[in-house]
């Protein structure tokens, strides 16, 4: 039997439960597809309730993965091939080349300032650019550079300059065994895109924008150093608004998302709160179904946005949004609740609340572990009242929003890492006595 | 390419020169119509609104002709359309229903077996023709032409009636484009003409209409092309009503796209044709002209 | 009834901008409610334009698209039927066509080739209309 575990996704469930068995004195291997970990919640500015700064919150777990003598970070991987079954896996992972040696790159950006490539940046939602040599972002683990090939030119400048010699532009892709006990799935979520609900305008009109691209543009990491700006002109908007529930609650066979994704009432209040402590002059107003806050301390914040904060809240789902094209501002129209007639009113800024879907990938990934997934692609439980975080595999175990909706926030995705830790702690110590 | 050819009312009625139109460009496209004898009014949403079922049995028969004649059933208005294509999906899917349908039809005329499918002529033309084959016979390009495209509401919706492969309006707009002219983007191009209101709410009719014309007007076009015989007549009459009543003018013609393409493969239309125009339409017939 | 009278549908209406009165969120409020007699009464079923835009964009599967159908049958069958659809009823049931072809469009027709307009068979028509007793139907429409 394998005292090792395998843990796909380096988002904070994937990253406490690395934690959690990695101080138990289990080896665990932490595979990620990206080259840095830290997934959702290092795109985040700040956090609900409390308004914390994520990545402060964040950044020492991700410190600590890489620093902690029983914890292998095996960043900008895939997982290839699984066989064997609980206490002895054999999996095998697909190393992708960065073209940098990850033992000589010191992080120092020197071959980022000098690249005369550009890429759309991922990290932050694919607005504004990165260079084709690059850090994901600027507390990313692995502190190492990536070469995106694609949209390199080949001019070789970051070999020239880099100070320790890192960059090879010859790497080959590496495989890689690894004998593990259990493996725990912790591959987060992906949005829905808004442009399969055309009304809205997503990608049609520059300033409708979705929730996390709100959220970089907020973030001061981001594309725009935290200041708020419409993609149109770059001027501050003025007037924003949130719709609620695009593609969550819909029953819509082509839209394919009938569950409420449980934490976009919450990071939307938050968002808008964000704004207007930027902007106290700003006039945010949030279209919604029902307003869905739950658990401690939400409610709370909901009634402070409104008394203490002056947000909107407008119990209405809008048919459609319109554009002026001179302007590229947004008219909604929606029923007004009180006068129950169809009103528009004009905004500067639209965001978007899209679903919250399985990651890509998952069901490739799915097939590679043998692991079932449910109708909407969220990772099936073995038993989803007794065992909820088992999967349909025993010694396959699960954690944060890969399980689906269930998840509440970043403290659930963080109980169900050490929940899982535990599971499988008890999992191999009873293969072991056996 | 054959197909039982649905005419409806509205165009033998009031337009005969769409079915001019088509029936000038069908064989010069491979496409052989042949009519339906003896079929009745699809029943659209008119009859709809009365009784379900005396709609889905009058569809029925109409289907259950084109299933005897072992041919697909083509029409050129998106309301024979809607009415023929949920009849036929409602009836496949649903056996009580069916069953219910066919105790009606049974000493009228053959039962509905489910056998044979609908399309609109613009669906004919984008899958069965193909874009190809529409590019090759347009001798005549309508180049410069800006035109609002109308497809209708009934073209598209409702979604869940249409096969995920099948792209609707954006198939109109490429066989408009590949006559020559643009398909000029306007914000209210997918709503509805108000066309299923006239002679029962006229005054709402054309309010529905107004917001139509006046989206049209602000993308600035040419032209205005329909599918659906009921949307060319709000666009077209309207227009009239609309100067007379809201005072309102756009003197935007309004071709059907069947006359658009007889057009640009380097056919003349007729003067019969022309004067059924409510609004003229010689200037675009000029763009046509002049390359 | 699935409606969470979210309101999406009212305001994709091309109508409900226009006639306050039709507003398809309130129809479905009504039907919940059981409001039969002001739902069927006058003009109110008759604003909707069949669109089925707010089918399309209901979240909850397009319910309230089809009530509006539904809607308009029950109140046909407490003689509400608007003169400009009984015409058309009336048209359906004598000569099997909504709409009959004008001694114009005959004319028009025949001088310039085209075929003669397909008969229908209006026997058969009649004989389904009274089967489903849609004549009754509209003789209570007077």
């Amino acid at each position: 039997m394998q005292k090792a575990v395998l843990v796909v996704g380096g988002g904070v469930a994937g990253i406490q439960a690395s934690l959690d068995l990695a101080n138990r004195g289990f080896r665990v291997h932490l595979v990620e597809k990206n080259p840095s970990i830290g997934g959702r919640m290092a795109q985040l500015d700040k956090t609900f309730p409390t308004m914390d700064c994520s990545m402060c919150i964040l950044a020492p777990k991700m410190i600590e993965c890489s620093h902690h003598p029983n914890v292998q970070l095996v960043s900008y991987s895939e997982i290839k091939d699984v066989k064997g079954s609980v206490g002895n896996f054999k999996v095998r992972v697909l190393r992708k080349p960065r073209y940098v040696d990850e033992r000589k790159c010191t992080g120092c950006g020197i071959c980022s300032e000098n690249c005369p490539a550009e890429a759309p940046n991922e990290f932050d939602e694919n607005i504004g650019a990165r260079k084709a040599i690059y850090l994901p972002f600027p507390q990313a683990v692995p502190r190492v550079a990536v070469i995106d090939k694609e949209n390199c030119v080949e001019c070789g400048l970051c070999e020239k300059v880099c100070p320790a010699g890192a960059v090879n532009r010859e790497q080959k892709p590496e495989e890689v065994e690894l004998d593990v006990g259990a493996i725990v799935v912790a591959t987060g979520f992906d949005m829905f895109d808004p442009s399969a609900i055309p009304e809205y305008g997503y990608g049609r009109f520059m300033n409708v924008i979705s929730a996390m691209e709100l959220e970089r543009l907020l973030c001061a990491s981001g594309p725009t150093g935290g200041r708020l700006i419409r993609p149109s002109e770059g001027k501050k908007p003025r007037h924003i608004a949130f719709i609620q529930c695009v593609g969550s609650r819909d029953r819509r066979e082509w839209i394919g998302h009938p569950y409420c994704s449980s934490i976009c009432c919450k990071y939307a209040v938050k968002d808008a709160v964000l704004i207007k402590e930027h902007e106290p002059n700003s006039l945010v107003s949030i279209f919604y179904i029902d307003m869905r806050a739950f658990g401690r301390g939400f409610q709370e914040f909901v009634n402070r946005a409104k008394s203490e904060f002056g947000i909107e809240f407008i119990r209405s789902s809008p048919g459609e949004i319109s554009e002026d094209p001179k302007t590229n501002d947004l008219l909604i129209f929606f029923e007004d609740p009180i006068t129950r007639t169809v009103q528009n009113i004009r905004f500067d800024l639209v965001v978007l609340c899209p679903a919250l879907v399985p990651s890509k990938g998952m069901p490739e990934l799915a097939k590679t572990l043998g692991i079932e997934l449910d109708n909407y692609g969220f990772v099936r439980l073995e038993d989803s009242i007794r065992k909820p975080l088992d999967t349909t595999v025993p010694g396959i175990f699960c954690c944060g929003y890969c399980l689906g909706p269930k998840t509440g926030d970043i403290p659930d995705s963080i109980t169900q890492g050490s929940a899982t830790a535990g599971r499988v702690a008890q999992v191999l110590a009873a293969k072991e006595a056996s | 390419m054959k197909y039982a050819f649905f005419v409806g009312c509205l165009i033998p009625a009031r337009e005969p020169h769409y079915e001019n139109s088509v029936q000038k460009i069908a064989p010069k496209l491979g496409i052989e119509l042949v009519k339906m004898e003896g079929a009745n009014c699809c029943a659209p949403f008119s009859i709809q609104s009365l009784d379900y079922t005396s709609w889905l049995a009058l569809a029925a028969r109409n289907i259950s002709i084109a299933e005897e004649m072992g041919l697909n059933i083509v029409t050129l208005c998106n309301d024979c359309y809607e009415s023929l294509l949920m009849t036929n999906t409602i009836l496949k899917e649903n056996k009580e229903t069916r069953d219910k349908v066919n105790r009606i039809l049974a000493d009228v005329c053959s039962e509905f077996k489910g056998k044979t499918d609908v399309k609109l002529f613009s669906d004919v033309l984008y899958e069965d023709v193909g874009l190809e084959k529409v590019k090759d016979a347009v001798k005549r390009p309508f180049n410069g032409l800006r035109v609002a495209v109308q497809p209708g509401c009934h073209l598209s919706r409702p979604k869940r009636l249409h096969s995920s492969q099948r792209i609707g309006t954006l198939a109109l707009d490429q066989l408009v484009e590949a006559t020559g002219a643009t398909s000029v983007p306007y914000d209210r191009k997918e709503a509805c003409c108000g066309g299923p209101l006239r002679g029962i709410n006229d005054e709402v009719a054309l309010q529905v209409a107004k917001q139509k014309l006046d989206s049209m007007k602000a993308a600035g076009v040419d032209s205005i092309v329909t599918v659906c015989p009921f949307c060319y007549l709000e666009l077209d009459m309207g227009q009239i009503e609309i100067k007379r009543h809201l005072k309102e003018e756009y003197n935007l013609p309004v071709l059907n796209f069947a006359e658009l393409l007889r057009v640009a493969m380097g056919m003349d239309l007729e003067d019969w044709e022309l004067k059924a125009h409510r609004i003229p339409i010689t200037k675009v017939l000029n763009i046509a002209e002049a390359r | 009834m699935a409606c969470i009278q979210c309101g999406r549908c009212t305001s994709s209406c091309p109508v409900a901008r226009i006639v306050e009165e039709h507003n398809p969120r309130k129809l479905m409020e009504m039907i919940i409610l059981g409001l039969r007699s002001d739902l069927f009464a006058g003009q109110l079923p008759w604003y909707c334009l069949s669109c089925f835009t707010c089918l399309d964009r209901c979240p909850q599967g397009g319910d309230v698209g089809e009530a509006m159908f539904a809607i308009r049958n029950l109140a046909v069958k407490e003689g509400n039927i608007p003169d400009g659809i009984l015409v058309q009823a009336k048209s359906l049931f004598e000569n099997g066509r909504v709409v009959a072809a004008s001694k114009m469009a005959l004319i028009q027709r025949e001088r310039h080739g085209l075929d003669k307009e397909p008969s229908v068979d209006v026997q058969a028509v009649q004989k389904i209309l009274r089967k489903t007793r849609f004549n009754k139907l509209i003789n209570k429409g007077k």
